[in-house]
């Protein structure tokens, strides 16, 4: 069975989502930087009157990006009942890979990557990672520092 | 009188629905008579009915409804079988009861008429007995014999039915109810999102108007402007109501509040005409019971003691709202004993609130704001009505939740005074743009008590130095200043040595502080929107707002800051002493500590039964006979690998040099030391513990938190197993788990 992926550019990386979870593309996304936001979170940006909360793939796929932010192109995903902005350096194709193609990530895969990261399938020559933004909204929402007024200093009397 | 007539035809539109949906049940009802749900349903539309007519005084609807209502609550408790009769019958009650109120919504008063048969039918099926004329004759039958029997009865019904049906044109009708659409809030929201966006649209077209020469288009625009301010005036008002919406049951609460209590109150309201939001209404709804009922149990005096005080005997409650600056006034009056100081005093010493040197120099004001901490009450008894000291603090999150504020003024013996100041809307509200490091931010109109600005003409040094913190001098009192662009820790520490500095002084929990911005710009409405789920836990923003430019703007949240500035809230931060908060909370909820093992993402263990947590390093296990154990500060702990005693975790091999956190307890004096992989979180769940369905080693059942299972670790039995191979055991050499549990 084939499913649709659409790929994009990080530097010189490649990488793809599933389409259907693609809302739309836009050009010149204007964020606003939220100071104390987790890492990932670029910002937010304002999509006809809806708060969209961007992302900044390049610092959470952990690949140098080649321009500058501004510039950034906004992929607008679907994620359960909430829309995200994923900000790449440019977009690629979209491709039919066939399920028979795609493989897990192997057990020694890095755990700051895995949670971004479902896969990859084989092309001829490369590795196209797939990535699926419900792992790191899912990551982001759930991962909840220790809260202040537990001990978590050592004095055992 | 107009009141009345708009009390009349919401009792009329109320009296339709009932009617229409008590016709669509009947029909419901025929085709499954044993469907109990349903008749519950018609049983409690009738009595509905009943108690308003019964309100207006239609003696003809009431006893009608009154009759039916008791043939179906015999039906629903099963004493009376349902047959197609009955449902006639009460069917034509129900045609009966629309003709009445036709002639009600014609002539604003009840249509004469009889109902003797009707009624005597009804009842003569509640007894079970056969209704009279009932065995020949069939349903047509029995209107024929009405009308030719010459009871007065149906004619008069006919007769209503045809003045009903002819003669009023709806033209003559002495007031038209037109029934209002329901729209659910969510569609409104959407409206209102959709309007304000029309209005950014139409403020970026402006521009262009005014450097264009085409006078056709400066038209238009002008238009599309009117039109746009239009559309939002009429959009904010669709959402008002008025207050005594909520206020209307108030009298019937406060009458009943005071007989529980023995006490004689009397309810007076002012300006219950104010117009709110509809959801402010139904957010305030709470807090204002809330106060009522504290008025009337804590503050109000029993008669006897009023006389002895020399107040009359019937004590006051005083509802009143009105306009102010943009926000909506509530204020609550009572003329009781007001708040004891000196009791208030006591019991935040005595609860290791406060240290009594503290408390000693806590003025009223800052007592006062005692009364908001969770748990705080001075009431000795707890009564079914209020004390138990949930209370004041939900009143008050209930408040600041919808932008509102909360102030309480108590005189001893004089009485109290609460100020509710609530915003006209939740989705719009004022706001003062500033400027901080290039980027614009919002700050809410109603926490700002002036803009200073300070320039070194005046005065050589702006800001004061009070050992290290910043204050200024403002009108002779010291106000603590922040940086804004530090807060939100887009740059390190500015000691500016600009011309002038720009301060906003702000409020929040009683405590005023400067806040240090760059710019100072306009103040303008802005459309709030919330951060959505994954920027809410940032306590700093009150949500964005979308600029006229189109751009993104943070809302700053007053509390979120001066509380993680640490300006505000070093008493509330302290925490109530962990045992008497556990006894707020046992009945429903315990606190777990929330961690991961190799393999099981999501286990917990009770919190009381954690000593501490620990980080130790892989050095710090030793070897003790074919046992580790850990030798830290002093004392010697048995250490515990979870992942060999728990189902579904798996054994990993350790890194040398790895640090794990270690939860220490204390279980018969001897301490162990439980290593986890790692530590997430404190949760607050049920205390219900679901058992697996089948026994899983180390785990003693699941509790849900979040829609989430969550493991709960067997802390017993897993000391038990680890014990076991322990020679100098208290428990068997054998394993009897359930033993070892008992």
């Amino acid at each position: 069975m084939n499913n649709h992926y659409l790929t994009f550019f990080i530097g010189k990386s490649q990488f793809c989502i599933p389409a259907e979870r693609v809302v739309e593309i836009n050009r010149n996304a204007d964020f606003t930087v939220v100071p104390g936001a987790p890492e990932a979170i670029k910002g937010i940006l304002n999509l006809r009157g809806q708060l969209i909360v961007a992302f900044d793939m390049s610092g959470l796929l952990g690949v140098a990006s080649e321009q500058d932010l501004s510039k950034a192109v906004s992929i607008i995903v679907q994620v359960d009942s909430l829309q995200i902005s994923l900000l790449v350096d440019k977009v690629g194709d979209i491709l039919a890979l066939s399920d028979s193609t795609f493989e897990s990530p192997p057990n020694n895969f890095p755990s700051h990557i895995r949670h971004a990261v479902v896969g990859a399938h084989k092309l001829v020559d490369s590795l196209l990672i797939v990535i699926d933004p419900n792992l790191f909204i899912k990551h982001l929402t759930g991962n909840v520092s220790l809260p202040a007024g537990v001990d978590v200093l050592p004095s055992p009397h | 009188m107009q009141n009345n007539d708009e009390i009349l035809s919401e009792f009329i539109l109320e009296a339709r629905e009932i009617l229409d949906l008590l016709d669509a049940d009947f029909i419901r009802l025929e085709q499954s008579p044993g469907d109990k749900k349903l008749i519950g349903n018609i049983f409690r539309a009738l009595h509905t009915l009943k108690g308003s007519s019964g309100f207006f005084a239609f003696k003809r609807l009431e006893k009608i409804s009154h009759a039916g209502e008791s043939l179906l609550g015999k039906i629903r408790d099963g004493q009376i079988e349902l047959d197609p009769e009955k449902i006639d019958r009460l069917l034509d009650t129900v045609d009966v009861l629309r003709v009445i109120i036709e002639g009600i919504e014609a002539n604003q008063s009840e249509p004469a008429g009889e109902d003797q048969l009707l009624i005597s039918q009804l009842q003569a099926l509640a007894k079970n007995e056969i209704a009279p004329q009932k065995s020949e004759l069939k349903v047509e039958e029995v209107v024929e014999s009405e009308m030719t029997q010459a009871l007065p009865i149906a004619e008069v019904i006919i007769e209503s039915i045809k003045t009903s049906a002819s003669e009023a044109p709806v033209s003559e009708k002495l007031f038209d109810v037109s029934a209002p659409v329901k729209v659910n809030l969510d569609t409104l929201d959407r409206l209102m999102n959709l309007t304000s966006e029309m209005v950014l649209a139409r403020n970026r077209l402006l521009p262009f108007a005014g450097g264009s020469k085409d006078i056709n288009f400066n038209q238009t625009v002008r238009s599309i402007d009117l039109l746009t301010l239009e559309l939002q005036e009429r959009m904010m008002k669709m959402r008002m109501q008025p207050i005594s919406y909520v206020w209307s049951k108030f009298s019937r609460l406060v009458r009943d509040l005071s007989h529980e209590c023995n006490k004689q109150v009397n309810l007076t309201q002012l300006g219950s005409e104010t117009e709110l939001d509809r959801a402010l209404l139904d957010a305030i709804r709470d807090p204002l019971i809330h106060i009522l009922r504290n008025s009337i149990d804590h503050s109000i005096e029993i008669p006897a003691e009023r006389k002895l005080k020399g107040k009359p005997e019937i004590g006051n409650i005083q509802l009143m709202a009105f306009h102010q600056n943009g926000m909506v006034v509530i204020e609550i009056a009572d003329d009781g004993a007001g708040v004891d100081y000196e009791k208030v005093r006591s019991r935040a010493i005595e609860r290791k609130l406060l240290s009594p040197q503290d408390a000693e120099g806590l003025s009223k004001e800052a007592l006062i704001e005692l009364i908001f901490l969770p748990g705080f009450s001075t009431k000795e008894h707890i009564s079914s009505v209020s004390g138990r000291g949930v209370g004041m603090d939900v009143v008050k999150n209930n408040i600041t939740n919808i932008g509102g504020s909360i102030e309480i003024n108590s005189e001893a013996n004089i009485g109290t005074t609460i100020k509710l100041k609530i915003p006209l809307t939740l989705a719009i509200m004022p706001a003062l743009l500033v400027g901080s490091e290039e980027e614009v931010y919002a700050l809410p109109q109603n926490r700002i008590l002036e803009l200073v600005r300070l320039s070194h003409g005046d005065n050589e040094n702006l800001l004061e130095d009070f050992y290290g913190t910043p204050v200024y001098r403002l009108r002779e009192k010291l106000v603590p200043v922040l940086y804004l662009n530090e807060e939100l820790k887009l740059c390190k520490a500015t000691t500016s040595h600009d011309a002038s500095i720009n301060m906003v002084v702000v409020q929040s929990s009683g405590i005023q502080f400067g806040l240090i911005v760059d710019k100072i710009f306009n103040i303008q409405d802005v459309v709030v929107k919330p951060l959505g789920p994954l920027l809410n836990s940032l306590s700093k923003y009150a949500g964005a707002t979308i600029l006229g430019s189109g751009r993104v703007s943070l809302i700053l949240d007053v509390d979120g800051i001066a509380t993680e500035s640490g300006l505000v809230g070093r008493i509330q931060a302290k925490p109530i002493p962990s045992q008497e908060l556990a006894i707020q909370i046992a009945e429903e909820e315990v606190s777990m500590l929330l961690f991961e093992l190799p393999g099981i993402t999501r286990i917990a263990l009770p919190l009381e039964d954690i000593e501490h947590i620990l980080m130790l390093g892989s050095t710090h296990f030793q070897e003790n006979g074919d046992k580790e154990v850990v030798f830290y500060q002093n004392q010697l702990m048995h250490v515990i690998r979870l992942q060999d005693y728990v189902s579904g975790s798996h054994a990993i091999n350790e890194v040398d040099g790895s640090v794990s956190p270690v939860l220490t307890c204390n279980i018969s004096q001897k301490i162990f030391a439980l290593v986890v992989k790692q530590v997430h979180d404190i949760i607050q769940v049920p205390v219900k513990i679901y058992e697996p369905s089948s026994p899983q080693r180390g785990i003693k059942g699941c509790v849900i938190f979040k829609d989430e299972v969550i493991n709960v670790l067997d802390l017993e039995e897993v000391i038990a197993m680890h014990n076991a191979y322990d020679s100098t055991t208290i428990y068997p050499r054998v394993i009897d788990i359930q033993g070892a549990i008992e």
